[in-house]
């Protein structure tokens, strides 16, 4: 309103002030006149003022101009528009030129023109349109077009996918030529970083950006899942494919042996101490992923493994109301089933057991007989099934200049491929930014989940013990109920068969494993902009979860159950405070900003778990510990950590083509020894947009070019609290027949210990060519951690078995290429991307030299580690025993390395890596009308899985189910060559060589066409857009690997050693959605 | 401008009070403040107890081991290749380096003991030494397990207990620190234990005169022995019947007059219980509810020991039960530690030193001492024997005495007195080391089972998880024959 009635005024005065004698230097290149308004504004102190619809028919200039008075400069801003400008005191007032003269009956003439690209060819199929009016044309093969009868005032809108809108006043002309400038939309995206945002053009550091649509372009259960293959240099592990199920995330490799090696998560600022699985997908504005040492380098002790930020959905300005909701339905099946033996091939290949053990045949042919005529049981087909997922969310969106608003909620509801396993999740959230005055604005975002489920897994348990190796190992020539209904006991079926192995079913039914977790989630700040230039953001954090688990084996006479029930219950709550100040100045051609700031952090963890045994009705289950028979000892534990942190930053730029930024934390945790809780985090990084140097002025082919360097130091918070006190734990024993309490230190003995060090080079170049149509961004890095923790083992004689080192060094260096084309633009669009990520990881140093070894796995007929962490080998390297084929009488024939004579441990050897050569991901896009066919594969190549599934093929005494290719190709005296060894039960397995395969894979992760619905042509107006979708996840995957799918970390976790092994994991899935994405 | 005087203000009042927002304080004990009021001294003692008790130890898996070892016992699944006495596989091995390693951790707390006790502020002095005695007796007991099993180990006393790099001791020093700590415990311990299941003076005196045993020294153990026998503590608990026999193994029996050192188990509350009876049994016998794995059987025909153990005798029925499982249908399980109540694990304690175990040594040492048997030796190895068979032990009972006129050479008595052990002690993991002690080994496993056992299966191996980090043992030198 006040801009009307100063228009008014300005009309009334007819002031003229022109000819100031304020000379004005710019150099911009297709810089929006706000942008060049502002910065004359900072060179004489003049005040602009212009309307929305100004800013709307306004399009990007470019200027060159030295010691210019405001008049060229404006002339050149409002060329060929329908604007003019006088003056006023200090203030520049821009308006409509049809507000000075507009003549009665403009006259009407005919005109010709042609529409050329930045380089001069015609473009053809271009849109003219007349502004105002229904008129338009499309541009010929030689990019020519033509109107007759148009007004003189009239003005084109010339559009053209891929390029800049232009609108020509044709201002009486009869012919025009028209260039349109490529639109380099990718360079002008604002990227979210450590402690504010940055254009991506100007950054120094080495970021990848995952957009929503990549996000939610289909049902993960997961944000963090959704990000596998989208970024280079990310890896994301599917640890196992229950829902809910965790993954595992490495960036740029890994790095720490003690510590986690999960990335650091800061979800809208706030530094999320675990996975953030309670965000929904939907909800996502925008992931960004931070990966050299400057970027990160505001994140100091927490940053060496990388840092993903997560920002939530805004309101937005314009105070229109949006309604997005979507919807999906999708239907989960295994992906394969293993190929296992019948009933009839189970029975014959025990009796050959029998036969080569010299024992009497378990079955008799009549038995064989009816048995391989009978039906067999499938497990398998009775534990798993066709799944449903159900997901769904509604976001509100909106608000004006000074408030904006959105609210959302979601539902997600997936249940497991594995019978009676469910995970649910429940969000509500709100994000609210209102600005008080000039001076103070707040912003407040809630985000409450609520997740429960049920969950079915493997109990890492061997020889049929528990749910998945029941499911793979137990015999198919056994009903899984007896005739009175009853669950069917395994372990007794056969003389023969494993003491351990449970009826699957049994577990699948009779144990009730439930979780349910509350968390909040809310910030809230205060921006206060005292001075121009200055802004101090005072915010505070809470995040709280509390969660719980109920377990119940319910009474099972065929399991010797007796009733038992377990409750757990888990509360944390961190708060955060971060007070940071920004100033931002521009003098000519040198900008400068600097942060600075102070924060803290804390985070407090207790647990309380009850449990006990014998009940006698299963009506209670968790209901009632006290009812049981033998109670459990209660249990409480206590955690707290505290950061205290100052943090620094300086961005420098010099005419757009010279960047500088200095970075700088220094933490203080609680967590370390007294004289090392302090450390500092410095880093650099330049950057250098050749692009804007005046010799690539002329080079029409390039749109961007900019190198990046940035180096600097972060670090790893990898010990838990109060590792370095010497504290005594608790435990029990008995006298007489009572319980007593003893005290006693644990068996890691407490050192003196500093931080973990991340020192990290990164070289980065980022280009776009032919007008943008193609982007590049390629990086190398080299990083090396320091001081690492190391759990150094003792002697065990010493009654500790290990204790806390910093020593030890790790290196990754690598190669991360990412390209992005649009290939057609048109009435076709095509659009691919892909992304590329080589890593090379390398243990200098280790204490001593010692190696450290991975868990040891209990398989039953092996007990061993798999993995081991050597001087000048990758880490988590497989190691073990070397095949060499087979003995003269059917056993396994190791190598013999140190020809001693006999095999043992001394005879390891390297037998695989599971690191991967490089990992890549690749998403084409092609829209034709209201159709959109989204492509999207995501592969590893070169690493190795260590498959222990396996490990039943030489556990021959137990009467376990094993592949079926073992019963025809086993060694026999005439087929010595055999993928197997003989029938026998006393085969010496070991952690072989048999078990290394190779992990590589391509899969369709995700292939989707969509079809948005013309709604603008029938809907009313509030309908915005309307979209159905079918799609199908991992419908297609290409590997070698045997076992149900080679996306698969069995022990994943932060830890790193114990890496790369499949063992009676949770099958992953393959699904098929249909959904619906609907706009108001 | 008034922002710029605040900003400093609120660094200063955040950073001000850093150092103390950095301390830690975890909700837990810390050992500096500990071990000064009785109270504290005896928690510390009670976690000597654990190590030992854990059931990859003897809690369950070092019986087990040494059961699979014995001339009357069979391993299956992964402990089958323990009776093919060709030494250890992987597994195994791994086994037995949990064993060493749980006996070193209960060996560093009676350590810690005896370092800090001294130290007590509140803490009477009369008081501090029965602390003592019985933290140094549980380090002998220790050692003693050790070097057995291992011979020559690592000594770890209060002294070097926070060395990395130990060498191996050998067997005879070793024994003299044993000698030393239980020689020191026979003196300070009281009569009467401070609790069921700790020990007392006559607890030290037998272990003391079974470590003579193994030394040679016969007539210290046969003194310690009679020490204990006069003393009148102790008695046999008289049998009738076979069920007569739970009340020494039952798992509700708290104590008993033949209880001389005992590991003590509890159905609750949970993970206290013993887990060795879930290692004995087929599930859904009915003697133990938790299920089992049958590990170890025996046959009681083409077994030799079995097949000749007069079924007269009440232990054969109390110890054996036939069960089918596809090995014949003379296959027979142990049923020593019946259990019918438990939940988790069994109430059954380890009876590590019984009366009935110190007569047969005294009768022994008492033969050896002398040369030749004599009617003491003789009526002490007939009162276990008596009671076996259902008769009052303190009655002689010609129907079932030997006499010694039937045993007068000393080659006979012994013979005699490791056959009465054998049945005595089925089950107790004790069969093995005495066929070790007496250097029968290979002869009884061969006429047994026609296996030659190997030497290397004499010795269990220092394990990898102490020769890999403990730069001053070779495992090249250092390690037991064969590994």
């Amino acid at each position: 309103m006040k801009l009307t009635a100063f228009l008014l005024i300005c009309s009334i005065l007819q002031v003229s002030a022109r000819g100031f004698a304020q000379k004005i230097t710019l150099s911009e290149r297709e810089a929006s006149p706000e942008k060049i308004f502002t910065r004359i504004e900072q060179q004489t102190g003049y005040k602009f003022v212009y309307t929305e619809t100004f800013l709307k028919n306004a399009r990007p200039v470019t200027v060159h101009l030295k010691n210019a008075s405001l008049d060229e400069v404006l002339a050149i801003c409002l060329k060929d528009m329908p604007y003019t400008w006088s003056m006023l005191n200090n203030l520049v007032v821009i308006k409509e030129k049809a507000a000075e003269n507009a003549p009665p009956t403009p006259p009407v003439q005919d005109i010709t023109g042609t529409i050329l690209d930045d380089k001069g060819n015609a473009i053809a199929g271009a849109t003219i349109a007349v502004k105002g009016t229904r008129q338009n044309a499309v541009s010929g093969t030689d990019g020519g077009f033509s109107f007759k009868g148009l007004r003189e005032d009239a003005v084109l809108v010339i559009s053209f996918t891929g390029y800049q809108t232009k609108e020509i006043a044709i201002r009486g002309k009869h012919e025009l030529t028209v260039r349109l400038e490529i639109s380099v939309r990718a360079l002008n995206e604002i990227v979210v970083v450590a402690y504010g945002t940055v254009r991506k053009r100007d950054l120094t550091g080495s970021v990848s950006q995952v957009k929503p649509a990549e996000i939610t372009s289909y049902p993960a259960n997961n944000v963090i899942n959704a990000l596998q293959g989208r970024a280079a240099g990310v890896q994301v592990q599917q640890n196992n494919g229950a829902p809910g199920g965790s993954i595992s995330v490495r960036i740029r490799g890994t790095n720490s042996i003690l510590g986690g090696n999960e990335p650091l998560y800061v979800v809208d600022g706030f530094p999320y101490p675990k996975n953030p699985t309670f965000i929904q997908p939907g909800d996502i504005e925008s992931v960004e992923i931070l990966k050299d040492a400057s970027s990160i380098a505001l994140y100091g002790s927490r940053g060496a493994n990388g840092v993903i930020m997560i920002t939530t959905r805004n309101g937005h300005k314009g105070g229109k109301t949006q309604v997005d909701l979507s919807s999906g339905y999708t239907v989960q099946s295994p992906m394969k089933k293993i190929k296992l033996m019948n009933a009839g091939e189970y029975a014959q290949f025990y009796n050959l057991q029998a036969a080569d053990d010299n024992l009497s045949p378990y079955f008799t042919q009549q038995q064989i007989d009816s048995l391989s005529k009978g039906p067999s049981t499938n497990w398998q087909d009775l534990v798993m099934h066709d799944a449903p997922m159900y997901t769904n969310n509604i976001t509100v969106s909106g608000g004006d200049d000074k408030t904006q608003y959105s609210l959302s909620g979601g539902l997600f509801s997936q249940n497991g491929i594995i019978r009676n396993s469910i995970f649910n999740r429940y969000t509500l959230r709100g994000n609210l930014n209102h600005e008080i005055s000039k001076i103070f604005s707040v912003s407040y975002n809630i985000y409450l989940t609520r997740s429960d489920g049920r969950n079915q897994n493997s109990g890492g348990s061997n020889r049929g013990a528990d749910l998945i190796s029941g499911m793979l190992e137990a015999p198919p020539t056994l009903s899984p109920y007896l005739a009175n209904g009853s669950y069917r006991r395994l372990n007794t079926a056969y003389p023969f068969i494993s003491n351990t192995i449970v009826n699957p079913l049994v577990t699948l039914n009779t144990i009730s494993d439930k979780f349910k977790a509350d968390n909040v989630f809310s910030n809230a700040a205060l921006t206060i902009k005292p001075i121009k230039d200055l802004s101090i953001r005072i915010s505070g954090g809470i995040y709280n979860s509390n969660n719980r688990t109920d377990t119940y084996t319910a009474i099972e006479p065929s399991t010797n159950s007796v009733g038992s029930a377990t409750v757990g219950t888990n509360q944390v709550t961190s708060l955060l405070n971060e007070n940071v100040a920004t100033y931002n100045k521009t003098f000519g051609e040198h900008h400068l900003s600097v942060t600075a700031g102070y924060t803290f952090q804390n985070y407090v963890e207790t647990t309380l778990s009850g449990s006990g045994t014998g009940f006698l009705s299963d009506i209670s289950q968790t209901g009632n510990l006290s009812a049981a028979s033998i109670p459990g000892i209660p249990n409480t534990s206590y955690q707290k950590w505290v950061l205290l942190s100052l943090i620094g930053r300086l961005n420098y730029s010099y005419s757009d083509k010279y960047f500088a930024t200095l970075s700088f934390r220094r933490d203080g945790s609680s967590r370390y020894a007294p004289d090392n809780k302090w450390s500092n985090f410095p880093s650099a990084a330049i950057a250098w947009r050749i692009y804007n140097e005046k010799f690539l002025k002329d080079a029409k082919w390039i749109s961007d070019l900019k190198l990046r360097a940035s180096y600097g130091a972060t670090g790893s918070t990898a010990i838990d609290p109060y590792a370095t006190l010497n504290q005594l734990s608790s435990g029990n024993t008995i006298f007489g027949d009572n319980p007593y309490i003893t005290y006693a230190p644990g068996t890691t003995l407490p050192g003196n210990l500093k931080w973990e060090t991340t020192n990290q080079f990164d070289a980065g170049l980022d280009a776009a060519f032919l007008g943008g149509r193609l982007r590049l961004a390629a990086d190398v890095y080299l990083k090396k951690t320091n001081n690492l923790l190391n759990r150094v083992q003792l002697p065990v004689s010493m009654g500790y078995t290990t204790t806390l080192r910093n020593v030890g060094q790790v290196q990754n260096k690598g190669l991360e290429l990412a390209a992005e084309a649009d290939v057609f633009k048109g009435a076709v669009n095509w659009t691919v991307g892909a992304n590329i990520s080589f890593n090379r990881n390398k243990v200098l140093k280790l204490y001593q030299g010692q190696d450290i070894y991975g868990n040891t796995i209990y398989t039953g007929n092996l007990n061993d580690y798999v993995n081991i962490l050597r001087q000048g080998k990758p880490m988590g390297m497989f190691y073990g025993y070397k095949e060499t084929g087979y003995t003269a009488t059917g056993d396994i024939q190791y190598a013999d390395l140190n020809k001693d004579g006999k095999i043992s441990a001394d005879d390891k050897t390297f037998l695989g890596n599971p690191n991967a050569n490089f990992l890549y991901g690749f998403n084409s896009v092609v829209s034709y009308k209201g159709f959109e066919l989204t492509v999207f594969l995501q592969g590893t190549q070169g690493n190795d899985i260590f498959n222990l599934n396996k490990t039943s093929t030489l556990d021959l005494g137990m009467g376990l189910n094993v592949p079926r290719e073992e019963f025809y190709d086993h060694w026999t005296p005439t087929n010595t060559h055999a993928k197997y060894p003989k029938i026998s039960r006393s085969i010496s397995g070991n952690m072989s060589s048999r078990f290394v395969e190779n992990g590589s894979y391509l899969r369709f992760r995700n292939i989707q066409l969509a079809y948005n619905l013309p709604v603008k042509k029938w809907a009313p107006e509030w309908w915005r857009s309307a979209q159905l979708y079918v799609s199908g996840q991992n419908l297609i995957t290409i590997t070698k690997y045997s076992w149900y799918d080679p996306d698969v970390n069995t022990y994943g976790s932060a830890n790193s050693i114990t890496t790369g092994i499949d063992y009676f994991t949770y099958p992953t899935y393959k699904s098929v959605t249909v959904g619906l994405r609907c706009g108001f | 401008m008034k922002i710029k005087i605040l900003l400093p203000i609120i660094l200063l009042l955040g950073l001000g009070s850093c150092k103390k927002t950095l301390e830690e304080h975890p909700k837990s004990i810390a050992a500096e403040d500990f071990y000064n009021t009785p109270a504290e001294v005896e928690s510390g003692l009670d976690a000597i107890y654990s190590p030992l008790r854990d059931p990859n130890n003897l809690g369950a898996i070092y019986q087990t081991q040494l059961e699979c070892y014995a001339d009357y016992m069979y391993g299956r699944g992964s402990h089958a290749v323990l009776n093919n006495y060709q030494g250890l596989d992987n597994t195994n091995i791994t086994r037995v380096g949990t064993i060493w390693q749980l006996f070193y951790q209960s060996i560093r707390n009676a350590n810690i003991i005896i370092q800090k006790t001294p130290l007590a502020k509140s803490v009477a002095d009369t008081a501090k030494s029965r602390y003592i005695a019985e933290a140094r007796f549980m380090r002998g007991l220790g050692y003693f397990f050790l070097v057995r099993n291992w011979a020559g180990v690592p000594l770890r006393t209060e002294a070097n207990m926070d060395s990395i790099n130990l060498k191996r001791s050998t067997a005879q020093d070793v024994y003299a620190q044993i000698v030393s700590d239980l020689t020191f415990a026979e003196t300070n311990l009281p009569n009467a234990p401070r609790l069921i299941g700790a020990p007392s003076k006559w607890s030290a005196k037998t272990v003391l005169a079974d470590v003579y045993m193994n030394m040679g020294l016969y007539s210290n153990a046969r003194d310690e022995a009679l020490a204990v026998i006069q003393s009148g503590n102790f008695s046999l608990v008289n049998v009738g019947i076979v069920s007569d026999f739970d009340k020494l193994y039952g798992a509700d029996v708290v104590n008993s007059t033949e209880e001389i050192f005992y590991l003590k188990f509890a159905r609750a509350p949970a993970g206290q219980g013993n887990y060795y009876p879930m290692y004995a049994f087929y599930p859904n016998s009915g003697y133990y509810p938790p299920g089992g794995y049958y590990t170890f059987y025996s046959d009681s025909v083409n077994n030799g020991v079995l097949s000749t153990w007069d079924r007269k005798d009440l232990r054969y029925s109390y110890n054996w039960y036939g069960q089918t499982f596809g090995l014949g249908n003379t296959t027979v399980l142990n049923k020593k530690y019946v259990d019918k109540q438990a939940v988790t694990a069994a109430g059954n304690d380890y009876p590590m030193y019984r009366y009935a175990d110190l007569l047969l040594l005294y009768a022994e040492a008492e033969m050896r001492v002398n040369n030749g048997p004599d009617a003491d030796a003789m009526e002490k190895l007939n009162m276990v024997h008596r009671r076996a068979y259902g008769k009052d032990p303190l009655t002689a009972n010609p129907t079932v005495d030997f006499a010694l006129a039937d045993y007068a050479s000393a080659d006979t008595f012994l013979t005699l007195v490791v056959k009465e052990r054998g049945y005595e002690d089925c089950s107790e993991g004790k069969r093995w080391l005495d066929l070790k002690r007496l250097g029968i080994v290979k002869r009884v496993i061969l006429a047994v089972k026609g296996i030659t056992v190997a030497d290397k299966h004499l010795l269990w191996p220092i394990p990898t998880t102490e020769y890999n980090y403990n730069k001053a043992i070779n495992p090249a030198t250092d390690q037991n024959p064969g590994y």
